[in-house]
């Protein structure tokens, strides 16, 4: 279901198909506010869709910055990471802060061939320290709902001029877009424009970037121009969870109404067959025998 | 989700988007506590962003006042995830019921077994020889703002943080921020913040006269990498709605309509109940007392 597809739902669903009530902005910040919640909620197994591997990340005496290093924000905190492993070696064992004492202890303390980790202040620590490369498996947010339009370089090479692509339907008119903020995925940087060429599709931008826009990527930010393109978004999540994002985005569209059994119906609807599917998931029985299980293989 | 986005979002859902009846200043509240509530309710797993870690601070008479950590500590007591002597080993926790056990000789609190206890909103070290500690904690999670207020300055680039608006103390803390003037009604993008004058200067410049007295918001979004405290919840994004809906919760509890209060209030709490239900620990290392 593309994000366009999931709006009209919505405002079928909202009673408010010529949008009168709920704006197109305000249903694709519940969807956005609704896909993250979801997979906030639902078991790991669901998610595969959102999971990331981070090969060869540099630790600093035993440490990582989260965000400093991972390409993607991590859902859960430290319940996003999935596991850590030295780079071409062992995988690492997951402590928790409260296990920490017991790494004293010299039969459980870590080494390169028992290495642990533990996650605090958005940091990974991992034990030995001596280890400097990992890698890492974890849970990234879904992508915000907007669309990323293509761009070019000026036809001089600037850091304050950029081109849109002319497939997607940028305006034909000039200033059009003027005093929109947008955001160059090329320099991970805020920009105004200061001036639109229509013809040639031509952005005029203040501050300058850090380099000469090249052939990349930017997203509109501001004047409701972010909204545009929605059916070339599509949610990271597996396609057969969207309808359960557009019924947790319908529990927030109701809480601004008066009719407030329709928000408890559509948020417990949501709730329930997240338990119905976290109940249903069933471990892979794995290798070896399991600590809770022993008595029974004996037997 | 910015406090922009967030202080909308609640005014639509309270059916109050011109403001009438809940002013900016009480939404930024519901907010401040709403993240502070959902931030006590959640299993501390969920909270890596509020960990904190002060180190080798001093010990006085054998304690630390929880007053001296560099943060304020989320649930008390509670919040001190762990002590570590500085340089040295892990200190066992104990309750002040345990106390009395101490003067047993094999299980008192020594270099190699340190303990500690809080009590008085101070954290107690045994054996009181130790000089200095490491603390591990939960902070409270900084407060966020909304409006700043702020006054032109002489360049048409500039303008200046009120001293009361909660601005930064740290150089370049709103740089590459995009920044909204209410009186300009135009978007600006900082690129430079000198913390001791609080003096912001941006691009695009105003268009025609310098900025005058009135206030002005900071937006960020999700894909940016900005994670500035103040401007956005220092909480996981996954839990930003949450706080909404906590925010929203107290706000209907100032009208007649309690039914909404309580549907809110409902909703927060049945997603924090699930997320801490589905909560799996890790699994650790070395043998479980309890499992033996």
């Amino acid at each position: 279901m593309t994000l366009e597809d999931m709006v009209d739902l919505l405002g079928l669903r909202l009673e408010d198909a010529e949008e009168k009530k709920f704006t197109a902005g305000f249903k694709i910040q519940a969807l956005n506010n609704a896909q993250i919640k979801l997979a906030n909620m639902l078991l790991n197994p669901y998610l595969t869709e959102l999971q990331v591997l981070a090969t060869s990340q540099t630790a600093t005496t035993g440490v990582l910055g989260i965000d400093d290093i991972l390409a993607y924000d991590v859902l859960r905190g430290s319940e996003g990471i999935l596991n850590v492993k030295i780079s071409s070696g062992k995988y690492f064992h997951k402590i928790d802060l409260t296990d920490l004492k017991k790494t004293e202890n010299s039969f459980l303390a870590a080494a390169t061939d028992n290495p642990l980790y533990y996650v605090f202040q958005n940091r990974l620590y991992v034990l030995p320290t001596a280890i400097t490369t990992v890698d890492v498996l974890y849970l990234k947010i879904p992508a915000h709902f907007v669309n990323s339009f293509t761009c070019n370089e000026a036809s001089a090479a600037a850091k304050t001029a950029f081109t849109g692509d002319d497939d997607q339907n940028l305006s034909a008119v000039d200033d059009h877009y003027n005093n929109t903020v947008v955001w160059s995925d090329e320099y991970s940087s805020y920009h105004v424009v200061t001036d639109y060429t229509g013809a040639s599709r031509t952005f005029t931008v203040e501050p300058e970037a850090t380099g000469n826009f090249g052939d990349s990527t930017f997203k509109f930010v501001t004047d409701g121009f972010e909204e545009l393109r929605t059916s070339e978004v599509t949610s990271d999540l597996n396609s057969s969870l969207h309808e359960l994002v557009v019924t947790l985005a319908e529990a927030e569209a109701w809480a601004m109404d008066r009719d407030q059994e329709r928000r408890t119906t559509a948020q417990s609807a949501v709730l329930d067959e997240v338990r119905a599917l976290n109940s249903a998931y069933r471990k892979a029985d794995g290798i070896g025998t399991k600590g809770d299980e022993r008595t029974n293989v004996q037997a | 989700m910015d406090v922009s986005t967030m202080i909308n979002l609640l005014g639509v859902r309270l059916e109050d988007p011109d403001e009438k009846k809940f002013t900016p200043t009480f939404k930024t509240t519901a907010l401040n506590n709403g993240q502070l509530k959902v931030a006590q309710r959640l299993n501390r797993n969920y909270l890596t962003e509020l960990q904190y870690l002060d180190s080798t601070k001093s010990l006085t008479s054998g304690y630390y006042a929880l007053s001296s950590l560099t943060k304020g500590v989320l649930n008390g007591a509670e919040g001190i995830l762990k002590v570590k002597v500085a340089g040295g080993k892990y200190c066992t926790q104990i309750d002040i019921s345990d106390l009395k056990d101490t003067q047993n000789s094999y299980l008192q609190g020594t270099a190699e077994n340190p303990l500690y206890y809080i009590f008085n909103s101070r954290i107690y070290v045994l054996p009181t020889t130790v000089v200095a500690i490491d603390v591990w904690y939960l902070q409270t999670p900084p407060s966020m703002y909304y409006l700043y207020d702020v006054t032109g300055n002489a360049e048409l680039d500039q303008l200046v943080l009120d001293a009361d608006s909660g601005a930064s103390s740290s150089d370049d803390f709103y740089k590459g921020l995009i920044l909204y003037s209410n009186q300009k009604e135009s978007w600006h993008v900082v690129t430079n913040y000198t913390a001791t004058t609080r003096l912001i200067e941006v691009l695009p410049a105003a268009p025609s006269a310098v900025f005058g007295t009135n206030t002005v918001f900071f937006k960020s979004n999700p894909y940016d990498g900005f994670d500035v405290d103040g401007i956005e919840s220092t909480l996981n994004q996954a839990l930003h709605e949450n706080i909404v809906t906590m925010a929203e919760a107290e706000a209907w509890q100032m009208d007649r309509q309690l039914q909404r209060w309580q549907a809110a209030m409902g909703a927060a709490d049945a997603e924090i109940k699930l997320l801490n239900e589905r909560y799996v620990g890790a699994q650790g290392i070395g043998t479980e007392g309890d499992n033996r």
